[in-house]
């Protein structure tokens, strides 16, 4: 989510990187000969429909239960056993858990029993981790879970490892008695799950310490870069800079495809120029040029300018026709009151679904209208205030 | 400032366009639509703004070739100038272009910023919005009423900000319906993306239907599988009875045989055990059931004749009767004859003892010159007191003896000792000690060494003199060197020579190019000069090299002469210490080395001769301490003796002697009255004896003439002998007899039990009858062989049956269809098997079909694509909903600066309400008129309440208009509408 347009040549990563990112996970699973497989909910939505995600959990279950791998999987809000194509049985290795009891299950290696798991799927009346708790603490006891847990409440209770799903990002918190993890999304989804993203390897040592090992699965990865920048930059030497940036992200990320989203912080006097829609699409254009058409490479996604808090103040006082636009946005950003009549401006038959929340824009909404809307008067009517790219000549 | 010449080189669709002298009032220029006006117009813009990247991109590179600018010639209050410019098409960032103000009047060449001041510093914004009004504005101006024309001229004054309101807000207009408008002809960004959003939905709905097409097929896969298993199943089953069918078919002659056979083998009925009947067992009963019948008559025949032998015996049984008595008596014999030899020994043993007795009295007597009545009190004066006396000064004696002999004995070792060592000393020859010989060897040694050194120190001495001659030699420089530097030297000067000539001459005597002989001539002179310096250099290095070196060997050479001297010293030293007879000191040495190495030989010797020596004066002084505890002891013994009133001369072994013979006197007399009267007492104890044996005799009625005991003791024993051997000889047989009747017992008893035993195993197998015994046997043999055929044919069976089936099966088969149905039935099962197969086939393609399409839905990656865009497209409608929104606003904001401007900065439009003459106005419209092309010749201008334009016919078109003093507008913008049409 959050790409307005998808590249040709990116499509199939793009569309395909879940999968793969999952993919990894059932491949460690084999690769490191592990115990069983804990998942903690909301593999895939079953209101998507989507066939290639029951299809794939399917395999990557058989060739686990080829292996004698078993899976402990709770659900999620989203992947509920119940909604699992019923004629379709899943391999008698893989554990499904109910969402209204914790349930416990005794995992043995050779008739050994070497971990209790602790189970419940997702509880929408949030379920509170002394539910959890396990009968004594002789063996390795490990809770699985989906949701949100008051954190003070995920210690004693005789658990050793927190398996826990519902957060998108990886988080891990580790006590002196145990250790709470969310491993997040084998593949970040948004741009708020930027950032790697990967799953955990949990090892006992000899001595029966836990080892957490986080292994990066993700095939796609939101990076955004925030670029300080003079506002009286010159093109060639952003380029300059943003190349060498791309470059070490592109050496640092070779499984990836970085999906960038470039925001300039400014100093220095106030420039309309790097924020006209020409000088920004230039510089896209050839970032996208240099770096993203590679199905390994870095696609710019956006790039951005922040816009200054306060624009310079004599602007305001000018007898001009940008003093007197300057002067009209500031009355419609400090007085809530007045109102952005949109319906003036709509088209007279229109499509219904376009107009939906048009006129219910929330405050921040309004004031990001305004100072876009500003930027708009400026791009218009400042353009004799621009710096010059390069000085003048006789 | 006015443009009078325009030369285009290339630009748009205009390539070596030349307008000369343009007109100093106005010049128009009009055509066709698409004739290339604007474009004109776009150059001139150019000429004096530069390229903005819109015309470059919009009209370079020229279409029809040629370099993109060209030239205007301008008259200004200055003077006349060529304005020249042209520009790169590749070169987008350069809006300036090569450009070139050049002064007509002196040919000066200037840049930008005097044409900046030509233009009056007026950029393109402030040229646009004020100076350049397009026809369009013109034209729109006349046609439109008095508000609207304020309005166009508002735009106008409105663009004092160098932009233009109206612009703008159009600008925004056009973006925004880009964006979301109600264009029937276009649609719009918003609305494309709505579309392809329904769409997308739409193939979401169907890929979704493809999604519950599989979830359905997985399972109708999952049930065909599960049939494809049950039919394997059933094959196998089909598969392995048309096998056992088979079989069947190969085997049934074998399986009725062996039927038969089990009939055959049934008929014997129940047989005993086979392992229950023994033919050998039976032999073998026979056989000792004989035997054992033998040895009972043999037995009994044994019997009979001991029977008559016994009673044969000739037995007195009178004297038998005595035989108790008689062996009582005869019991006594060893006594008697025993008590004959005591008395005979008893008497001996006396007469002995008196004789011994008599002996020893007269002997100690005389020893000790005492009276022989005394001697048998001897042992009561306390002699055992003596005895610790005497044996402590015999031990005393015995030591000292013992010393004695030790002394005498290292004595003779020492003397032994020292004759081998005088021996050794004189066979060698020497009376030197090892001592001397070895230090006599280490200063030959040291001798011998000195002058190795002295020889050595002096041949150094001569090296190191012939050394120093050398080097003395060479401070004088060998003719090698000397050359070198002669060498370098002369040619040094030779070049100093050149240098100095050529200088002098400027190079006429040696030839060379008078501009440089200066040069080379002092090149010359500084390579002589060079050449100098190395030469003087090198001696100076070589001389100082030799004298250091002279330097180093003669230090050498004083510190051998100083170790020349010591060594000298110290050997004359060595010889003073030495005979001065030597003259070959190897010789001497090696002599002196072999007499150190005898010396060394003889060491251990005198050693031993030493230690012996000591040992013998050790034993001397413990023989003086033992002589004197002897002699103390002695004076001990002396005074006892004299206590004991015996003499003292008597010695300790005599004090024994003494004691040992009185007491042995004293035994003699005592055993000697023993004797006497043990021997008494045998005598009585014989004659009793004979006695009771003669009144025996009487009784047994045996005559006996013979008077001695023994004899006749001895004849009535030989007689109870001989009774006793027949007695024992019956007894014998007695006992014989009775041995024979056991063993005739047993013998019976073993021949009973055999005849059991013969019946019990008769009975085991429930024989009757010897014969019916055997009869067992032969059947049980008939049996077996019946056996070992059906074994046989079993074993084909089995394996013909392989390890697949068991005979059960086969069994059911044949019980099911019988031999002569097997084929019958062979042909269903294998019908029933292609039918199947034929089933399974069509499963099987069915199932591939399935799990196919299955895969292909399963990994159909379609949906996530769609999802993919679907999302993006949503993104973007949001993205371009907020865009349009950005834009709304500004207009908004744009809109209120309108309200502003229009309700309190309206323009000064006064300029057309100012009075203008009507002739004034007439002749500036038919001007303007005819300057748009009306042809004045072919038509005419009129006055009219309302204007029009009307075709009279060809070549005559008339147009009217009316004036207004007041209104400068309404007459010359009519007139320009009518000219138009």
């Amino acid at each position: 989510r959050g790409l307005s347009e998808i590249p040709n040549h990116l499509t199939d990563a793009l569309a395909n990187a879940p999968y793969l990112a999952a993919q990894k996970v059932f491949d460690i699973a084999i690769g490191e000969r592990v115990d069983f497989l804990l998942l903690a909910g909301d593999l895939f939505d079953s209101d998507s429909g989507n066939a290639r995600a029951a299809a794939f959990l399917l395999n990557q279950f058989q060739r686990l239960a080829e292996k004698e791998i078993r899976v402990y999987w709770c659900a999620g809000e989203t992947d509920h056993p119940d909604r699992w194509p019923g004629s379709i049985e899943l391999p008698e290795t893989v554990v499904t858990f109910s969402s209204s009891l914790v349930e416990q299950i005794e995992h043995r290696r050779e008739g050994k029993l070497v971990a209790r798991i602790m189970a419940s799927g997702f509880d929408s009346k949030r379920r509170t981790a002394e539910n959890y708790g396990a009968p004594d603490n002789e063996v390795f006891n490990i809770a699985l879970g989906h949701g949100e847990f008051e954190p003070n409440s995920l210690t004693g209770n005789n658990i050793r490892y927190w398996a826990l799903g519902g957060r998108h990002k990886s988080s891990k918190l580790e006590k002196t008695e145990t250790t709470v993890a969310y491993p997040g999304t084998p593949q970040g989804r948004t741009p708020q799950e930027s950032g790697a993203h990967g799953f955990n390897v949990c090892r006992l040592d000899s001595g029966g310490k836990l080892r957490v090992q986080t292994v990066e699965s993700d095939r796609v990865r939101w990076l955004p870069q925030k670029v300080a920048i003079s506002e009286q930059v010159k093109i060639q030497e952003l380029k300059n800079e943003l190349g060498e940036r791309a470059l070490k992200i592109m050496t640092d990320t070779t499984d990836q495809v970085i999906l960038c989203d470039w925001q300039f912080t400014t100093n220095g006097d106030f420039n309309p120029r790097i924020r006209s829609r020409e000088w920004k699409s230039e510089l896209l254009k050839w970032l996208r040029d240099e770096f993203g058409r590679s199905d390994r490479g870095l696609w710019s996604v956006a790039l951005t300018v922040d816009s200054p808090q306060n624009l310079p103040l004599e602007w305001y006082d000018e007898d001009t026709i940008l003093g007197e636009y300057m002067r009209a946005t500031g009355r419609y950003q400090s007085d809530d009151s007045l109102k952005l009549n949109f319906h003036e401006y709509m088209p007279k038959s229109v499509d219904g679904s376009l107009t939906q929340g048009l006129n219910q824009m929330s405050e921040l909404t309004r004031v990001e209208i305004l100072r876009r809307a500003a930027m708009v008067g400026i791009e218009y009517l400042a353009k004799h205030k621009e710096f010059a790219e390069s000085a003048s000549e006789d | 400032m006015k443009i009078t010449d325009i030369q285009v080189d290339g630009f748009g669709v205009w390539k070596g366009l030349t307008v000369e002298s343009a007109s100093d009032e106005i010049t128009v220029f009009f055509g066709e639509n698409e004739a290339g006006k604007t474009t004109l117009m776009q150059f001139i813009r150019s000429m004096m703004f530069g390229f903005s990247s819109d015309r470059l991109g919009k009209y370079t590179p020229p279409i029809y070739g040629g370099l993109a600018g060209g030239s205007l010639d301008v008259t200004t209050p200055t003077g006349v100038f060529e304005i020249q410019r042209h520009v790169d098409p590749s070169r987008h960032s350069d809006p300036i272009g090569d450009l070139a103000v050049t002064d007509s009047h002196d040919g000066s060449v200037h840049g930008r910023a005097h044409l900046s001041s030509l233009l009056s510093d007026i950029d393109e914004s402030i040229f646009n919005n004020v100076f350049a009004i397009g026809l369009r504005e013109i034209q729109e101006l006349g046609a439109l009423n008095g508000t609207a024309a304020a309005e166009h001229l508002y735009r106008l004054t409105s663009g004092l900000d160098r932009v233009s309101l109206i612009d703008v807000m159009k600008d925004l207009r056009t973006r925004r319906e880009k964006i979301w408008g109600s264009n029937k002809k276009t649609l719009s960004r918003l609305e494309e993306l709505s579309e392809r959003r329904q769409k997308l939905l739409r193939e979401i709905d169907e890929l979704k239907q493809r999604s519950k097409r599989w979830s359905r097929l997985a399972a109708e896969s999952t049930d065909l599988g599960n049939q494809l298993k049950d039919i394997e199943k059933d094959l196998v089953v089909k598969e392995r009875e048309s096998r056992l069918v088979e079989i069947a078919m190969q085997i049934s002659d074998r399986w009725n045989s062996r039927r038969h056979l089990i009939d055959q083998v049934n008929s014997y009925g129940v047989l005993p055990d086979e392992r229950d009947i023994s033919i050998s067992k039976l032999d073998d009963f026979n056989t000792k059931i004989a035997q054992t019948r033998e040895r009972v008559e043999q037995i009994k025949v044994q019997r009979r004749e001991i029977k008559k032998e016994a009673i044969a015996l000739p037995i007195n049984r009178t004297l038998w009767a005595q035989k108790t008595r008689v062996e009582a008596i005869t019991e006594h014999l060893p006594w008697i004859e025993s008590l004959q030899r005591q008395s005979d020994r008893l008497k001996s043993e006396v007469d002995g003892l008196e004789n011994s007795l008599i002996g020893e009295v007269d002997g100690l007597g005389t020893q000790l010159k005492i009276k022989a009545k005394d001697v048998r009190d001897l042992s009561g004066r306390g002699l055992l007191a003596l005895e610790s006396t005497g044996r402590k000064f015999e031990e005393q004696q015995e030591r000292l003896r013992k010393f004695q002999q030790e002394h005498e004995k290292v004595e003779f070792d020492l003397l032994q000792h020292q004759d081998r060592l005088g021996n050794s000393i004189s066979e060698r020859g020497t009376t030197d000690t090892l001592e001397d010989v070895g230090r006599y060897v280490n200063r030959l040694r040291r001798r011998i060494e000195l002058e190795e050194k002295i020889e050595k120190l002096n041949q150094t001495r001569h090296d190191l003199e012939r050394d120093i001659d050398g080097i003395v030699n060479e401070q004088v420089l060998p003719v090698g060197k000397l050359s070198v530097i002669g060498i370098v030297f002369i040619l040094g000067i030779i070049f100093l020579g050149f240098g100095l000539i050529g200088v002098l001459t400027q190079g006429a005597i040696l030839g060379w190019v008078e501009e440089t002989s200066q040069q080379i001539g002092i090149l010359f002179m500084f390579m002589g000069a060079i050449a100098g310096f190395i030469s003087m250099g090198l001696k100076y290095h070589w001389e100082r090299m030799a004298k250091d070196e002279l330097d180093d060997f003669r230090h050498q050479m004083d510190i051998i002469r100083q170790q020349l001297k010591r060594s000298k010293t110290e050997r004359d030293e060595v010889e003073r210490q030495l005979p001065s007879s030597i003259t070959q000191y190897d010789l001497e040495l090696k002599d002196a080395e072999s007499r150190l190495a005898m010396m060394e030989e003889l060491v251990p010797l005198e050693n031993r001769v030493q230690a012996t020596r000591s040992t013998s004066e050790d034993m001397r002084r413990r023989i003086g301490a033992q002589e004197r505890e002897v002699s103390i002891a002695e004076d001990q013994w002396k005074a006892s003796l004299r206590t004991a009133g015996l003499p003292e001369v008597l010695l300790p072994h005599q004090l024994k002697e003494i004691t040992q013979r009185s007491e042995r006197i004293s035994a003699f007399n005592l055993r000697l009255d023993q004797l006497k009267s043990e021997k008494i007492e045998r005598d009585k104890e014989l004659s009793s004896l004979q006695v009771r044996i003669d009144a025996l005799l009487l009784e047994s009625g045996i005559s006996f003439q013979n008077n001695n005991l023994l004899d006749r003791l001895n004849h009535i024993t030989r007689l109870i002998h001989e009774q006793r051997s027949f007695v024992n000889a019956r007894r014998e047989f007695v006992a014989k007899y009775k041995a024979l009747r056991t063993r005739l017992g047993k013998a019976k008893r073993d021949y009973e039990k055999l005849l059991g035993q013969k019946q019990r195993l008769l009975a085991i197998v429930g024989a009757e009858t010897e014969d019916m015994y055997r009869g067992f046997s032969t059947k049980h043999r008939e049996l077996k062989k019946l056996v070992e055929k059906r074994e046989n044919l079993t074993e084909q069976i089995t394996a013909a049956l392989g390890k697949n089936f068991e005979e059960k099966h086969l069994r059911t088969l044949l019980d099911s269809y019988g031999t002569s149905g097997l084929e019958k039935r062979w042909e269903q099962v294998q019908a029933e098997i292609e039918r199947v197969k034929q089933h399974q086939t069509k499963l099987h393609q069915q199932r591939g079909e399935f799990i196919q399409e299955v895969k292909m839905l399963g990994e159909d990656s379609r949906l996530d694509v769609v999802n993919l865009e679907l999302n993006a497209v949503e993104n973007e409608i949001e993205n371009q909903q907020k865009e349009w929104q950005v834009l709304a606003a500004s207009t908004q904001m744009l809109e209120l600066i309108r309200e502003t401007y229009e309700s309190k900065r309206q323009p000064d439009a006064t300029i057309l309400t100012r009075d203008y003459p009507v002739d004034r106005q007439k002749w500036f419209a038919e001007s303007a008129a005819s300057a748009i092309g009306f042809d004045f010749n072919a038509g005419r201008l009129d006055v009219t309440p309302h204007p029009f334009c009307s075709t009279i016919g060809p070549g005559d078109c008339r147009i009217t208009t009316r004036y207004n003093p007041k209104f400068f507008n309404e007459a010359f913008f009519g007139v320009l509408h009518e000219a138009g049409h």
